[in-house]
């Protein structure tokens, strides 16, 4: 019995000692051969302390470990590195990390199965191919990486489209300005192939569009975080254009396109005065409903007077609006070298600005589109600062440059000090802000009535003109509109909207929110705030009415605040100036005095409505638009309104201040009358400054919203095209991927990349 | 009962159960039957390094019998997955650690083998090529031309 256990225990010592021999030596790590020989021995014990583990331990340890230690085991001395180019070890990290056994190659026609396998190369170039993969989408978009779909998909959702600035293009009369760049110009060549895109894709597909948005919001949610409706939009365009504001006024919207920037933007955490609201949807029309809200603070002496503003854009108008406000940066589609041409031109240009007026531009690194087009993957280069189909390439550089220089002068704007809580306007739900100097009453009141008749619902901006006849005696008075868009608000009618205008215009304390602005000699204390909600809301409950009957207009606005967030800041603190100054010589100063009677009766109010082209009827051009509604016309009569009641005011003023340099005896007793001069010298000089200012303000905002739109559309279209082209596209997808890569980013990223694709 | 006996003649009295953690002893008598009261000889593992063999079977005496092998499934486990009370078992000098290797494998012991093999894997992870070299106490036998060569066949997986 004992020997036949001695027996069955040296056959496997013979075993174990075989195989320990057939590997040689080399087995044995320290070579001191005593080892061998008691392996060998059945009798023998070994040795106690050495340090040798037969191969197939080592190989089992070195099984357990990553990918990485192996590669640094291999490098210790020759045995291991024999060791560690087992395949076995290779297949196993393979097999752990998801290599298939089979190469990935989607012509079934080839099949490497049965070829014999180098693991460890597989491996290798796995993981190389993965660590190039997440390098770039790092270096490019900050992204984790899943999977090449799920990567462009998520690339496209971050897509930003930057703000494009307006130079040279001040509209002193913006109203103007777009009436007729909405009359005047023809539809561009994309706007049409977007416009029969639309009309012939409105009634296909919704089961596409629906699959193409529930994908979009499962990709975006989570990365946005972003309380946004789960449920599957209706409209893409609404989706992806719409912005809701929650209580705090803060952008946090299901919205890819214009979500980012906002909260990019330093300024987003605040409310700013300006509000541009913009619509955007993809109802049975493409509707397109820009309300322009421009800013607050206009200066005196300044021409230029921005009522509210309401757009009714559809493609054409769109266009060539943004063609007449600042070049086709905006609008370089991939319509081809010539426009992005321009656009580069537009961007060179605006690299030169001086460092005003730029506002907040939320310029993201490198964000990158990439949207599958139809036939490639379109690409659109942030920072570059344009937009560019692969055709322009040799573009980038010139708007690499330009955008570097953007940036500069967007650093140097950043730098501006935060608002003042106090002047930050609280919101609730969607409302919007709409300051405007306008002659109250009158003009108020009668040009809304025949708009109203004419079925113009969203009437627009008047401009006024004041002569600065005497610029320094005739501080502004200003009125802060708060306008509630609340689109639960009842639906009242259109008269109802008409006599809830008459009655805040009435009485003017209820649409007062900001009592700052509003001084009064009369009235010192400023208007009271807690009567301003009812009033307001009355007023623009009415004014919303159509509006909010149709649930789109509230899906589908975006909202753009914070961009001129600098403007209105310094033009606080000019009016705060201005008021500390008529504060200071209220009643001491009997010229001031009757300067400020005078001028407080030339208030100017808002007339706010919304112009919405009726729904499911029929599309027409901007033009026909524009004519059957008469809209010059009107421009013309208000603006006759408006002269007139400046006039009115004007010669009242002379008249008061004739009567008064009539009563005063001289000399008369005005100490600092020269200091005073001065000063409203001084304060007027910087109120015309800050009407450049603000102007280019309004113009950029614009732009830029209409640039986010825009985008989105494309974006829309792109993703659309894409869903359709997956299969395809899947199989271009990297090439053209590296391809637009390595043109569209600028020097040191070309070179950060290049590197990782060297595998350096 | 079973009786084992190291190479330096020593004896150890074991139950059945504990004994038949081991596959080679487990074989060894269902081959011989169950009536045999001589001692078990292993001339390969020595009387300390029996001992700490049959402190590990004891304590996992009641452990489920080992899943059929499957390479699949081993790939996602870790060399960090160790049981408490494993870690401080075999948390022993170098030479300890290779004879308990040595002699889980001599006798088959799977669970015990793979411990000493994961202990060994993580004295390898993390540490430098110079450090394992001090570690196990191997000497750098490459050339310089082959290290530099071997070095860059490696560097992909360093980190940049």
């Amino acid at each position: 019995m004992a020997d036949r256990v001695v027996d069955r225990l040296a056959d496997a010592l013979q075993e174990s000692a075989a195989l320990c021999a057939g590997t040689g030596a080399s087995v044995i790590l320290d070579e001191d051969g005593g080892g061998r020989d008691a392996l060998c021995s059945a009798t023998a014990r070994p040795t106690a302390g050495t340090r040798r583990l037969p191969r197939e331990i080592w190989l089992m340890a070195f099984g357990w470990l990553d990918p990485a230690s192996v590669a640094r085991a291999s490098r210790v001395c020759r045995l291991w590195h024999a060791l560690c180019s087992d395949q076995r070890i290779w297949r196993r990290l393979c097999l752990a990390a998801g290599v298939e056994e089979r190469t990935l190659i989607l012509d079934l026609s080839i099949d490497t199965r049965h070829e014999r396998v180098d693991w460890r190369a597989r491996f290798i170039a796995f993981y190389r191919r993965q660590r190039r993969e997440i390098s770039l989408c790092e270096i490019l978009c900050n992204l984790p990486r899943a999977s090449p779909l799920a990567d462009m998909a998520s690339v496209a959702a971050n897509a930003q489209p930057r703000p494009r600035l307006d130079i040279g293009q001040r509209s002193n009369s913006f109203g103007m300005a777009v009436l007729h760049a909405a009359s005047d110009s023809a539809p561009c060549q994309q706007c049409e192939r977007e416009q029969q895109f639309w009309s012939a894709g409105a009634a296909a597909s919704a089961a596409t569009v629906a699959a193409v948005s529930s994908s979009l919001t499962a990709i975006r949610l989570p990365m946005r975080g972003s309380p946004a409706s789960g449920s599957p939009p209706s409209s893409l365009a609404s989706q992806m254009l719409s912005l809701r504001p929650n209580r705090e006024g803060i952008a946090a919207s299901a919205s890819p396109l214009s979500a980012s920037p906002l909260s990019a933007s330093p300024h987003s955490a605040v409310s700013s005065p300006t509000i541009v609201r913009f619509m955007g949807g993809a109802r049975s029309q493409r509707q397109h409903d820009a309300e322009l809200f421009p800013s607050a603070a206009m200066p005196s002496g300044h021409p230029a007077q921005y009522g509210s503003l309401s757009i009714d854009t559809d493609g054409a108008a769109v266009a060539s609006y943004l063609r007449t406000l600042g070049g086709s940066a905006g609008l370089a589609r991939d319509a081809g070298g010539a426009s992005a041409s321009s656009a580069a031109g537009t961007i060179a240009s605006v690299g030169t600005l001086p460092d005003i007026a730029v506002g907040q531009m939320p310029l993201e690194p490198a964000r990158t589109t990439i949207a599958g087009s139809r036939s490639s993957f379109l690409m659109h280069t942030m920072q570059g600062g344009c937009q560019w189909a692969p055709h322009n390439h040799e573009l980038t550089g010139s708007c690499h440059m330009a955008g570097e220089r953007l940036l500069k002068v967007v650093g140097a704007l950043r730098k501006q000090p935060p608002i003042p809580e106090k002047f930050l306007l609280r919101r609730v739900g969607g409302s919007a802000l709409a300051t405007a100097d306008m002659p109250r009453k009158r003009l108020a009141r009668e040009p809304a009535a025949e708009l109203h008749g004419n079925k113009l619902q969203a009437l627009e901006s008047t401009t006024t003109r004041k002569k600065p006849s005497k610029p320094a005696r005739e501080p502004r008075t200003k009125k802060y509109v708060r306008i509630d868009l609340d689109t639960a608000s009842d639906a009242a009618g259109d008269a109802g909207a008409d006599s809830a205008l008459e009655d805040s215009d009435m009485d003017g304390d209820d649409v007062v929110v900001r009592g700052r602005a509003v001084r009064r000699s009369t009235r010192r204390p400023a208007a009271p705030r807690s009567t301003g909600a009812r009033g307001t809301r009355k007023a623009m409950r009415g004014t919303n009415s159509r509006s909010s009957s149709d649930s789109s207009f509230s899906l589908g606005g975006a909202e753009v605040d914070g961009a001129d967030v600098s403007v209105a800041e310094s033009s606080e603190s000019l009016f705060e100036e201005l008021d500390r100054t008529l504060v200071q010589d209220d009643g001491s100063d009997p010229i001031l005095s009757a300067v400020q009677g005078s001028a407080n009766k030339t208030p100017h109010k808002v007339h706010d409505t919304r112009r919405e082209l009726g729904s499911g009827g029929k599309r027409r051009s901007a033009r026909e638009e524009a004519e059957h509604y008469g809209i010059d016309e009107h421009i013309r009569r208000v603006v006759a309104q408006t002269e007139r009641a400046m006039n009115e005011v004007e010669s009242e003023c002379k008249a008061q201040s004739r009567s008064l340099l009539s009563r005063t005896t001289f000399p008369c007793d005005i100490p600092d009358a020269a200091a005073l001069g001065e000063r409203a010298a001084s304060v007027c000089a910087k109120l015309e400054t800050l009407g450049t200012f603000t102007d280019e303000m309004c113009a950029e905002i614009r732009s830029f919203c209409h640039a986010l739109q825009s985008d989105g559309r494309r974006t829309e279209m792109a993703l659309r095209k894409a869903l359709v082209d997956a299969e395809v596209a899947t199989k271009n997808a990297k090439r053209d991927f590296a391809a637009e890569l390595r043109a569209a980013l600028d020097s040191s990223r070309v070179v950060r990349a290049m590197a990782v694709l060297r595998g350096e | 009962m079973v009786k084992l006996s190291s190479s330096d003649g020593r004896e150890f009295v074991v139950a059945k159960e504990v004994a038949c953690q081991s596959v080679l002893i487990k074989n060894m008598l269902e081959d011989l039957g169950e009536d045999s009261d001589a001692p078990i000889p292993l001339p390969n593992v020595s009387g300390p390094v029996l001992e700490k063999v049959i402190e590990y079977a004891t304590h996992h005496k009641d452990d489920a019998p080992p899943p059929p092998e499957d390479d699949s499934k081993n790939i996602t486990k870790s060399s960090e997955d160790i049981e408490e009370w494993d870690k401080e078992f075999i948390n022993v000098d170098q030479g300890t650690l290779f004879e308990i290797i040595l002699a889980a494998n001599y006798l088959d012991m799977k669970g015990l083998l793979d411990l000493g093999c994961k202990t060994v894997a993580n004295m390898i992870k993390g540490k430098t090529v110079e450090e394992i070299r001090k570690t196990f106490n191997i000497v750098n036998d490459f050339t310089p031309e082959e290290e530099e060569q071997i070095r860059k066949e490696n560097e992909w997986c360093e980190d940049r």
